[in-house]
């Protein structure tokens, strides 16, 4: 079969394209190596917070700076998007996610403050349910700190202590007697957690809390896209419950990512998981087919147009070879100025790496560019960390832009395959 | 307010490599009151960023036959007293296409001379010892070298000073020296939360690539010269032997096993302070592609980390490669008119031992102490081993730990790392504690198990709330130093999570108070 649109990658930007491409009318693939990192980052969609070049201040208004970094930065993803269908795309996935079973928060007025278990807060925009009683904390505001004893991810009394320097009315309490599995991370812990576990967990805390307290617990509620789990647990402890995200693997990012592939499946999109891009064939002047690793086997994948999600370094779309950064499957050029150092002195600093703004450059319609600056196919289309011009980390920007360049290139990449229309 | 200190004893050591921890041990033991003073943790220069090898002499048989002889008869004698710190892998001299054939011989013999037991065996044999070394090997021979661990070797000597007696400053900085009438009388110092004097009568140096700012600090000149070496980590063993070329020590000619890791060593360029040691991307391709000359395949494995060392070489005759591996002890009342100041100079891990018996020789006879030295008989394990520090007994005691591990690389867990937490006195350094447990060594190089060991030490009161954030922020830092040189396709990715992590999700990279280790 030759598909409308092949998308490689299964992460926030290759599921955007794919559901795009298919609600076009395009028949897609979707291949993915594997899970994808939205398993692996927090479940919020960060739009924007830190705008390159500026102090270490959050901005309030994600929209609003993404419309100013539109018309500063003519190199930045934004500024082929446009603030407009950034904002509808946000709708757009808070809808297939809620549909999904797994509700993100609607408004995109402002960013959010997400306590994170260090006791920083994370800048972001789109917050799942799970999220929403603990956003934006006012310090008057009683919490109550629910640990695990064995879940090494989470330290409830450390939280509380760091919290209380910081001048929160806070204190913490932790449950023994939860099996969390040898490993002891939050994914071990959710196994155990069927329906029974949840209403004597929501006893436990009920039991615990007191009046006028809000309560913050490590994400270990089931690994399942359904907010119900969350839900009930609130019904049952009678007291606003809100989840605290902390080290990898992230039940928040294993929730969305299932959501997502759970309505690139009803949508009609067929799923390749567990399968590498390795390179592609040419056939008259465009891109023909997909050579893939299926284990040991090799398969070819035919369509009319392609989408590369492939994302950044933890994913593989790019890699660092020496000290040049390449593009492995279709050995397009990367924005790397000559002697410019990949990586700063400092892990962490606000001035972030020059790594992290390294992928491929596109034209208006986000096909990716080749050596002569003209678009290297006229059939291959780029979206999310693989684009060139944004540090998805260091801003704090990946997830706006890679639903937004997905959703984009999913509905060029189906309008190029003749599908529907192109908005 | 820093609080002030008085102290007083005979001896004050001047680091705590594994000289001066060895000295230590060895005037404990003769009954000599003394004490060290680090200016940050033990091993923190040359003796923990070597490649870990007990010399068997073999690199230095041809071009300098008096060390060559020192380290046969030290690595012997450590073998013996401290095999604890000891893995007996023995070693592997391999001549490659392209060697000088007439060196192959003159090592050989050169090795009979000081004693080395060598044992040629043919390239068949040699591939099948190793079966990882490059089939084109022409000839080889075998030599008694060993892997040490130089971290527990200073902790072990400091630790047994202490029971005897010795006691220690870490984290502390020698800030100057009180000279009266042309004698050393006092040393001042200062740390992160005191400062003070401490009265002795006689002050040793042995402060490696620090030896030369020391003595300046008495107005004394000493003759080193530095040259930095740097090293590469890699994830795993590509032989059960240490290997070495058939040819002069140059760069990147060792491949030392080192517990679940290899160690690849190492380049030499002149350098002129001991402190801000950059790793150059040359150095790293240089080391990769010589690696790959030894174990074909290498330059495709992957590495964990880099880190450069100086190497404090007497400057008499030769620089880098050539100066001398031996040591010298200055008496600087003979030299410079300074009574009560000795230096200790140059030397090897290999012969620390010694170097502090000559050492501690010259002090106590300036005391009028005749007890002599010890260290060559007396097992340095008397008593037991560090709490947890070897992997066998830290897998057996896994059960005791809820929650599993906190490291699963290193398999260190909870209780580990508070033992050695109470150990160090309730200072809140991940370092300290990566050194004593081994925990964040494996492949995250703690970008996991860091987080979690922290979250420890607050639960515990080791770690007050207010330094959470610079204690996690210069730990991360630390550990980009060693990384950074080294990133590549696995690495750069393992990085890239860690920067989702501490930057994207925990917001550090914001943090106002971002705080770099000098």
């Amino acid at each position: 079969m030759i598909y409308d649109v092949a998308v490689i990658g299964m992460g926030l930007a290759g599921m955007s394209a794919a559901l795009s491409a298919s609600e076009m009318g395009a028949t897609a693939a979707l291949i993915g190596s594997g899970p994808g990192t939205l398993n692996l980052a927090s479940g919020c969609i960060d739009v924007m917070a830190y705008p390159p070049n500026q102090d270490n201040l959050p901005v309030d208004d994600p929209i609003a700076a993404v419309r100013q970094v539109a018309s500063e930065f003519s190199e930045h993803p934004y500024a082929i998007l446009g603030d407009k269908a950034v904002a509808k795309t946000l709708s757009w996935i808070s809808a297939h996610t809620a549909a999904g079973g797994w509700p993100l928060s609607s408004d995109l007025s402002k960013n959010h403050r997400v306590l994170t278990a260090v006791g920083r807060f994370k800048i972001t925009c789109l917050v799942p349910e799970s999220y929403l009683a603990g956003i934006d904390l006012p310090l008057y505001k009683p919490l109550l700190i629910l640990g695990i004893s064995g879940l090494r991810d989470f330290s409830a009394p450390m939280l509380a202590e760091v919290l209380q320097m910081k001048g929160y009315k806070v204190r913490s309490t932790v449950l023994q007697g939860i099996p969390v599995g040898f490993q002891g991370h939050s994914l071990g812990v959710s196994r155990f957690f069927s329906e029974s576990g949840i209403k004597q967990l929501g006893l436990q805390i009920r039991g615990f809390v007191r009046p006028g307290e809000i309560v913050g617990i490590p994400p270990i509620l089931p690994p399942m896209p359904d907010i119900q789990y969350f839900r009930e647990l609130q019904k049952v402890a009678g007291v606003e419950v809100f989840e605290i995200p902390t080290l990898p693997p992230s039940l928040p990012g294993i929730r969305l990512s299932k959501a997502l592939r759970a309505r690139c499946v009803s949508s009609g999109v067929e799923l390749w998981e567990g399968v590498h891009a390795l390179s592609m064939e040419e056939s008259g002047g465009k891109i023909g087919s997909l050579l893939l690793a299926a284990g040991p086997n090799q398969r070819k994948l035919q369509a009319k147009t392609f989408v590369m999600a492939t994302g950044s370094y933890l994913s593989g779309g790019i890699r660092v070879k020496g000290d040049t950064v390449i593009e492995p499957i279709f050995d397009l050029p990367i924005n790397q100025k000559e002697r410019m150092p990949l990586f700063s002195t400092s892990f962490l600093s606000s001035s972030g790496h020059n790594a992290g703004k390294l992928g491929v450059g596109v034209d208006s319609s986000l096909r990716p560019l080749g050596k002569n600056g003209r678009p290297a196919w006229e059939n291959l289309f780029a979206a999310g960390d693989i684009l060139a011009g944004h540090d998805p980390l260091a801003e704090r920007c990946g997830g706006g832009v890679a639903a937004s360049s997905g959703r984009i290139a999913g509905m060029n990449a189906a309008v190029a395959a003749g599908k529907g229309k192109k908005s | 307010m820093l609080r002030e200190t008085k102290l007083k004893t005979d001896v004050v050591i001047v680091g705590g490599g594994a000289t001066g921890c060895g000295i230590a041990r060895d005037l404990a033991l003769r009954g000599i009151d003394a004490l060290l003073i680090e200016q940050k943790d033990v091993a923190y220069g040359a003796t923990g960023r070597c490649h870990g090898l007990l010399h068997s002499g073999v690199r230095y048989a041809v071009s300098d036959p008096h060390a060559a002889r020192e380290c046969i008869l030290e690595n012997q004698i450590i073998g013996r007293v401290a095999p604890e710190c000891v893995e007996p892998v023995g070693g592997m001299v391999i001549e490659l296409p392209g060697d000088d054939p007439s060196y192959f011989l003159k090592l050989l013999e050169a090795c009979r001379s000081a004693g080395i037991k060598t044992i040629q065996i043919t390239p068949g044999e040699a591939k099948a010892l190793e079966p990882a070394i490059n089939p084109k090997v022409t000839r080889s021979f075998l030599v008694p070298d060993s892997s040490i661990d130089p971290f527990l070797l200073c902790l072990q000597n400091l630790r047994a000073a202490e029971r005897h007696g010795g006691r220690y400053l870490l984290h502390t900085k020698v800030t100057g020296f009180t000279i009266s009438s042309g004698k050393v009388i006092g040393v001042k110092f200062e740390s992160d939360d005191e400062h003070g004097e401490v009265q002795c009568k006689l002050v040793i140096l042995a402060a490696g690539g620090w030896s030369k700012q020391m003595a300046a600090l008495a107005g004394v000149n000493i003759p080193m010269e530095l040259s930095k070496g740097s090293l590469i980590i890699m994830n795993r063993r590509f032989t059960d032997r240490v290997i070495n070329r058939s040819r002069l020590p140059s760069d990147g000619d060792l491949l030392i096993p080192n517990g679940p890791t290899s160690i690849i060593g190492t380049t030499s360029i002149p350098v002129p302070s001991a402190d801000g040691l950059l790793i150059e991307t040359s150095e790293i391709e240089l080391l990769m592609r010589q690696g790959d000359v030894m174990t074909p395949g290498f330059e495709k494995a992957r590495s964990l980390r880099a880190y450069a060392g100086v190497r404090p070489l007497l400057a008499i005759g030769g620089q880098g490669r050539e100066a001398t591996r031996g040591f010298l002890v200055i008496d600087h009342e003979k030299t410079d008119g300074i009574s009560g100041l000795i230096s200790i100079l140059g030397g090897k891990l290999t012969t620390y031992r010694l170097m502090a018996e000559k050492t501690a020789d010259l002090a106590a006879e300036k005391l009028g102490s005749n007890v002599k030295c010890q260290t060559a008989e007396r097992p340095l394990f008397e008593d037991a081993i560090l709490p947890h520090y070897h992997r066998s007994e830290r897998l057996s005691r896994i059960h005791e730990v809820e929650g599993g591990l906190v490291c699963e690389c290193e398999m260190v867990g909870r209780k580990h790392i508070l033992e050695v937490a109470h150990e160090l006195k309730g200072r809140p350094d991940l370092v300290d504690i990566q050194h004593r447990t081994r925990l964040g060594m494996g492949s995250c190089q703690g970008g996991f198990c860091a987080f979690r060991a922290l979250m420890i030490l607050v639960e515990e009161g080791i770690c007050p709330p207010d330094k959470v954030e610079s204690v996690l922020l210069s730990f991360l830092n630390l550990r980009w130093k060693g990384i950074m040189p080294i990133l590549r396709d696995d690495m750069a990715r393992e990085e890239h999570l860690n920067y989702a992590i501490y930057a994207s999700l925990f917001d550090l990279d914001r943090a106002a108070h971002q705080k770099e280790d000098p």
